[in-house]
Parts: C-alpha cells; structure tokens; sequence
C-alpha cells in the first residue's frame, strides 16, 4: 500500500470516528471532529464508552443513615445533632439537584440557539455570557455535591463511632468529638433560628 | 465557611488540568478514574500536551531557519513548506506514539489484574503527554535564550551551538522520558481496583508491568518520531 492510499484510510477512518464524537457532544462538535479526524487513535475507546447518566442521589441513602441514627438514638442519646446534619444533608442535596436541573435546561437552551448566537460578533459576545454563566452554575453545583459529600462522610463516621462506643468509654468520648464538630459544620452551613 | 468544608475544583476544564498537572497530580489522576468525566479529561489533556509540544517545535522552527545552518540538522525555511515539518513531526510523532501504545498498555493492564477501562489508560498516558508538554513550554524561555545568547554573541563558530541545535531537536523526547515517571505513578495508581486481599500480592506484578509500559513508549517514540520525519520530508 502506497503513502497516499495509507493516509487517505486513515483520514476515512478518522472522519467516521470524528463525526461520531462529534454526534455525541454536538456543543463542541467542530472540535471533536478535527481532533478526531487527526488524532483517531486516541479517541477510538470514547466510542466504546457508554455515555452515563449522572451520578443519582437517591433518598434511600439519607432514609438508612436517618433510621439508623433513630435505632442507636435509645442507647446513646447524644446522637440526636445526626438528625439534624442529615437534614441539613437533604437540603444541600435538594439545592444542587436543583441547580443539576438548571444546568440542563440552561445547556438546553444554549444549544437550541447556537445558530442564531454565532451570526455575529454581538450575538457571539451574548453566547459567551451564557456560556459563562452555565460555567458559573456548574462551580455552584460541584461545591453543594463536595459540601453533601463531606456532610455524609461525616455522619458514615459518627454512625460507625457510636456503634464502637457501646463498647469503650474511649471510642464514646472520641464520638463526642465527632458529634461537636459534626454540629459546627452543620451550624455553618443551616445556622439555628 | 470552615478550612474543612473547602471544595477543590475538580471541573476538567483546560485552566484546571493544567493547574492540576503541575500542582496536583493526585486531584488529576482522580480526576481521570470518573467515568462521566473522561471524555472531557482525554480531549482537554490532549490540547494541553498539543500545545506545549507545538509552541515549542514552532519555536525550534524559527530558530532553525533564522539560525547558521548546520550540516547535519535538516534545513528549514520560513517561506517554503519545509517550515511545517518540525511541527507536525513532533506533534503527530508524540500523540501518534502514544496511539501506537495504547492497546499493549491496556492489554498490559489487563495482565497485571487491574480493572482499568481502555479510556482510563488512555486519559492515564495522556496526563503523561499534557506533562510533557507542560515542561516544554517550561523550558522553552531558557532555551530560546540560550540560543539567542548565543548568536548575538556571535559563539555560532565553537561546539556548544551544535550542542544546543542537537538539545533542541531530542527536547520533546527527553521531555517525554522525564514524564515516563507519570505514567509509572498512574499505572502503579491502578493497583486501587484491586480488592484490598489481592492488592499487596499483586502489586510488583503492576509495578513490573508499568516499568514495561515506560519501555514500550521510550522505543516506540523515537522510531514514530523518525518515521513520520522521513515521509514529509517526501511530502513537505
């Protein structure tokens, strides 16, 4: 096989494996083409990836921390404050769904006029705005889900202290270490009325 | 807000990764393990390691064709086609390097036991190229100024000018044997999907296999390296 012919496959390959990426995230569809087309066998496992849903958050994970604290709460009842960290829990996780919801509509949106926001350098300035504010929308939801995330960590932890606590004054005193210092983060983040 | 409750940005942005590759190569190679992000990871990690090898080869380009001509070094001028040969020589060189070794560096995953998808191995050699880059947009500054030292001091005539050409024309690739270390590091991170029994016995395995990985990409870019020179100095 000639040079030419070894190219010329190999660009046909590339444009078949460019045009699926691009299919796939048409916001930036220009890019993944011409990377695609050129750099193919790089990109040749995303087209065997399956592209995922987002992480679900689903209730029955704060429901089983929540009945859990309630079975412990009769033979410790300093574990009352888990209660209210998992409510302040549910409430960081109701506001980033929400701004998971935002993001989507806001992407959505975004989409549906590209053609008519690159027409001309105004438009294209507006299209640079929006794109800023979904940037903005984005940090916002990463920074609830890290905050849901530590809050949750944080009660796993005491959960597994009280249950070692039933057994050593030691791991109970170090439980109301945690139990403290659970009830200032959550003080931070739902401050009392 | 309490120091404990401090979030890092995680996004895979260009700024980020770059941050993170310099910074914060653990946040990278987490980063690099979620499945939703990856694809952004890859093609963000590939601009970055894109950039810095073509700014550089660029860079070398001019110096080249404005530069007393050597012997040995193949000649380039700015108002020909020649110009464009350094460039897509080290760019389609690394990155296709890279492309040639992807599938032994999964199937060598696959011997070592970890349960690592062919676009986490991707994004893991990718880092390394972004790494590369990275150190050759670094160096870039002192070698221009070196070379440049050099001419206006008229030393063109003695032996560390030829010195300096032949530095510039093996750079990218002992940048790149500089970030072998990254892949080894990211490699040897695999060992994490392992269940925590099979963990500790198999690691010299994995150890032994990311050496082996290093070593593959250590031989195969110099020949891609070569070979891509020598078909667009037919084209080109």
């Amino acid at each position: 096989m000639r040079m030419e012919e070894t190219v010329l496959l190999y660009l046909l390959i590339g444009l078949a494996v460019g045009a699926s990426l691009a299919w796939r995230d048409r916001r930036r569809a220009g890019l993944w083409l011409t990377v695609g087309v050129i750099f193919w066998p790089i990109f040749v496992p995303l087209l065997f990836s399956r592209p995922r849903p987002l992480r679900p958050r689903t209730a029955d994970e704060l429901d089983s921390l929540r009945d859990e604290a309630a079975r412990l709460a009769p033979m410790l009842p300093e574990i009352d404050g888990l209660t209210r960290a998992i409510g302040a829990a549910a409430g960081i996780r109701a506001g980033a769904d929400e701004l998971r919801r935002l993001l989507e509509t806001q992407e959505a949106a975004l989409s549906a006029d590209e053609p008519a926001l690159a027409r001309n350098e105004r438009t294209r300035e507006v299209r640079e705005a929006r794109v800023a504010d979904l940037e903005k929308i984005r940090t916002a939801r990463d920074e609830q889900e890290a905050r849901y995330l530590k809050i949750v960590s944080r009660v796993r932890e005491a959960i597994t202290q009280a249950h070692l606590s039933r057994f050593s004054d030691d791991a109970r005193r170090e439980l109301a270490k945690q139990l403290a210092r659970l009830a200032d983060e959550t003080d931070i983040l739902e401050p009392r009325t | 807000m309490s120091d404990e409750l401090t979030v890092v940005d995680l996004e895979p942005t260009i700024a980020n990764l770059t941050e993170m590759t310099l910074k914060r190569p653990d946040d990278l190679r987490s980063v690099a393990r979620d499945e939703e992000l990856q694809p952004r990871v890859v093609l963000n990690l590939l601009l970055i390691g894109l950039a810095g090898i073509a700014l550089f080869s660029m860079a070398f380009t001019i110096i080249l064709a404005c530069a007393p001509p050597l012997d040995w070094v193949p000649r380039v001028s700015l108002t020909d086609r020649s110009v464009l040969r350094p460039v897509l020589t080290y760019t389609i060189g690394m990155v296709g390097a890279l492309g040639l070794c992807l599938p032994s560096f999964y199937f060598y995953g696959l011997l070592a036991g970890v349960r690592a998808s062919m676009l986490q191995v991707t994004a893991i050699s990718l880092h390394a190229l972004a790494n590369t880059g990275m150190i050759l947009m670094g160096l870039l500054p002192i070698y221009v100024g070196a070379i440049l030292g050099l001419i206006v001091l008229g030393a063109t005539d003695g032996p560390l000018y030829p010195f300096l050409i032949g530095v510039g024309l093996l750079l990218p690739y002992v940048a790149g044997l500089a970030t072998l270390r990254v892949m080894y590091r990211g490699f040897v991170d695999l060992v994490r999907t392992l269940p925590e029994a099979r963990a500790e016995s198999r690691a010299p395995m994995v150890r032994l296999l990311a050496v082996a990985w290093a070593m593959l990409y250590t031989a195969v870019a110099p020949v891609t390296l070569w070979a891509v020179r020598t078909q667009l100095e037919k084209v080109l």
